[in-house]
């Protein structure tokens, strides 16, 4: 598979509005190789016929139960299954992801966050070689390239190595780029602990990470302090 | 089990103490009584006297026997009658004498009479220098017993009436320890009965015994009490499940409806105005999809069917991650968010459900930015004051109407005849009896499920801070000495989108 688009995707509901609203959205949003199934025996079927990349399962059937299912289709194959429900229990979304499902979203939902879940889901498992080749090909910021794969940042003055530390808060940072990620959420991606007792080693390990990335630490462009609360990773552009 | 061991000491000590003063009383009433009757004639001393008196004022003139007027007017007023036998058995002188009275005595007759009775008249006698003088009273006026003790019982009746009281009192003490322990052990299975009743266990009693009434008034009341519970349940389980079941058929109506809205605003072939009605289907799903949320976990929280997920988690690391989320998701531009962390909240965990915790507060800044359109200024001030979190929620804007407050700690109705389906309160006629609280419904249930306390600041009618006020968890890290504080997080909170 080299697009997302390229994926073939069985949508089990039993609602038919909802099914044909499901295949519309999806095929505005690029994806035309669309199968759908109306209950267990339609699905069975279909999974047979059709042999889908990917499945978005509703749990309530009018003929049995999602999540037997699901664990009837795992026998066969490691396809993601995303399910979508009415079912909002926390308890049901924990034994869907329990069992193994790639996701869970519960109705109703925005068709925008639906595809973005479904790309992500397909990305992570199809071609997560070219998208991990693709992220750790670099991040430019500004005259200056993050090699995530080689743990290096180069610049017109020369290459510099980045820390195991360092690396893993710019992993972090990357991964929400444009977002202010937490001291919290940084100590806890970094040391695996809150952030009490680690605030004057974070603070450490952002200044010298400033002095590779940045041109002017003094005055960062990229990684800027939300004060009080965390650090962001400035988007390119915005700046 | 101990207050019960209390009150079975105190039952024996008391106990004690009573036959104590009742000894006590009985002995002083004994002396007091003893010492009136040594007041009275009938004192052997008194007696004595009168007698003796009574004697010596019998004279002997040359016409015969004569008594003092004094002693005349006694015997008349005090005695039956009175004699003089003379040395050889005969009656020489006598006065108000009866018939039956014989008028000679031998020795013997002598003899029983002096200490008993003279034809059933109680006598007294005294010696006089030409016989014996004999003083009768009434008949049944006086009884005599004899009494006879041997010196040596005499001497040892100080150590006997010792002994005679230890006795009583040990006798009194062992007799109160048993029906104190009687009493303790049908006690006992009541206690236990009154503390499984207030556990709302079922109750079976032993129906005898001294409790026996107590017992069986318990088993009726916990039959009853169980009975009632297993009705609330049953009507909280099916209001749950009520709304539970709606909320779920709703659901899939409601992404048809988004899911359209959303493709008509993408929809190039229309105008501007329908995309806007379109936009505005989408938001309006959206606050349904929220209500609909809001109102599922509030009637959880209200009838404890919410799993709490509880785990030590850090109010500093959670309002940080509020302000983030704020920041992150588009915060208004004429909202401002300043945090106020103090240092000693840096590692002071609370034990709670981070994502309840999570959306409380959100609920309060969500408030404060909805119904602040014009903008303003959010606050929040986290402080610890020995072992509570104290968490300020404040605004600069409209604030809490007073009468949100009030509807928001009104009493909520048990009554089936009026109650209101949940969902009902979205009607405009309810609406404008009572407010829209679910979100600070949501709060204070989620900060009582916290064991805390959720204060409003009222100031003219108005609540602009809201306090809550949270216990630490004993998992709290000791700060070290050595480690530098972070700085003051107080700050204004650069908009930094």
């Amino acid at each position: 598979m080299n697009h997302i688009y390229e994926c073939k995707i069985l949508i089990v509901d039993d609602n038919i509005q909802l099914l044909d609203m499901l295949v519309s959205i999806l095929k505005k949003e690029g994806y035309q190789r669309l199968c759908t199934a109306g209950s267990c025996v339609e699905a069975r079927k279909a999974f047979e016929a059709e042999m889908p990349d990917l499945i978005i399962l509703d749990v309530m059937l009018p003929d049995g139960d999602g999540f037997a299912l699901f664990q009837e289709f795992r026998t066969h194959t490691d396809i993601p299954i995303l399910f979508l429900s009415a079912r909002d229990q926390d308890n049901d979304r924990l034994l869907g992801l329990g069992l193994g499902a790639d996701d869970y979203l519960t109705k109703p939902f925005l068709p925008k966050e639906l595809t973005l879940r479904l790309a992500a889901i397909i990305r992570r498992t199809y071609l997560s070689g070219s998208a991990a080749k693709s992220s750790d090909s670099g991040l430019t910021l500004g005259n200056r390239t993050v090699r995530f794969d080689r743990g290096t940042v180069s610049s017109p003055d020369g290459e510099v190595s980045l820390t195991a530390k360092e690396l893993l808060i710019l992993r972090k940072l990357y991964e929400n780029r444009g977002k202010i990620v937490t001291f919290d959420a940084l100590c806890d991606a970094v040391w695996g602990d809150g952030y009490y007792t680690y605030e004057n080693t974070l603070m450490v390990h952002i200044r010298r990470l400033r002095e590779k990335i940045e041109e002017d630490p003094s005055h960062p462009r990229w990684l800027l302090t939300a004060r009080g609360i965390g650090y962001r990773l400035e988007q390119e552009g915005r700046s | 089990m101990k207050d019960l061991l209390k009150i079975c000491r105190r039952y024996i000590i008391m106990a004690v103490l009573t036959v104590c003063l009742v000894l006590a009383v009985n002995i002083i009433f004994f002396f007091v009584y003893v010492v009136r009757e040594k007041m009275h004639k009938a004192d052997p001393y008194y007696y004595n006297w009168r007698t003796e008196r009574l004697a010596d004022s019998l004279t002997l003139g040359e016409d015969g026997y004569t008594l003092s007027e004094d002693a005349a007017r006694k015997i008349d007023d005090s005695y039956a009658f009175a004699m003089l036998i003379n040395q050889q058995g005969q009656v020489v002188w006598s006065r108000n004498l009866p018939e039956e009275i014989p008028l000679s005595y031998s020795l013997t007759d002598i003899a029983s009479m002096t200490r008993w009775y003279l034809k059933d008249y109680p006598v007294k006698v005294w010696e006089h220098s030409d016989g014996l003088f004999v003083v009768a009273e009434e008949k049944s006026s006086i009884a005599k017993y004899d009494l006879e003790f041997s010196m040596s019982t005499l001497n040892a009746l100080p150590s006997y009436l010792g002994a005679y009281i230890l006795c009583n009192l040990l006798m009194v003490f062992f007799l109160s320890l048993f029906f104190g322990v009687r009493l303790y052990k049908s006690l006992k299975a009541v206690a236990g009965g009154i503390e499984n009743l207030h556990h709302m266990k079922p109750l079976n009693l032993p129906e005898h015994g001294t409790t026996a009434t107590l017992a069986r008034k318990l088993n009726d009341a916990s039959i009853l009490l169980f009975r009632q519970k297993l009705a609330l349940e049953k009507r909280d389980n099916a209001r749950t499940e009520w709304i539970s079941g709606v909320s779920h058929d709703i659901r899939t109506p409601l992404s048809l409806i988004m899911g359209h809205a959303d493709s008509l605003e993408k929809n190039p072939s229309l105008g501007e105005d329908e995309k806007k009605e379109a936009a505005s289907i989408r938001e309006n799903s959206l606050q349904i999809r929220n209500l609909i949320s809001d109102l599922n976990l509030t009637s959880k929280l209200e009838y404890d069917s919410y799993p709490l997920r509880l785990a030590p988690c850090s109010p500093a690391a959670l309002i940080r991650s509020l302000a983030a989320w704020h920041m992150n998701n588009e915060l208004p531009d004429n909202c401002q968010l300043d945090i106020n962390i103090s240092p000693e909240m840096e590692g002071v965990t609370v034990m709670g459900d981070a994502d309840l915790l999570s959306r409380a507060f959100r609920n309060l800044t969500g408030n404060s930015i909805r119904h602040n359109p014009e903008g303003c200024l959010i606050r929040i001030d986290a402080s610890l004051k020995k072992d509570l979190v104290l968490l300020r929620f404040s605004d600069t804007g409209r604030g809490i109407p007073v009468s949100v407050i009030k509807t928001l700690y009104r009493p909520a109705s048990r009554k089936p005849s009026t109650e209101k389906n949940p969902l009902s309160s979205s009607d405009k006629g309810q609406n404008a009896a009572s407010p829209h609280v679910m979100g600070l419904r949501i709060v204070k249930q989620i900060i009582e499920a916290h064991q805390g306390q959720l204060e409003f600041e009222l100031q003219k009618d108005v609540c602009h801070c809201v306090k809550i006020t949270l216990h630490t968890s004993s998992s709290r890290a000791p700060l070290p000495d050595d480690t530098p504080h972070p700085p003051d997080a107080s700050q204004r909170l650069p908009r930094t989108r």
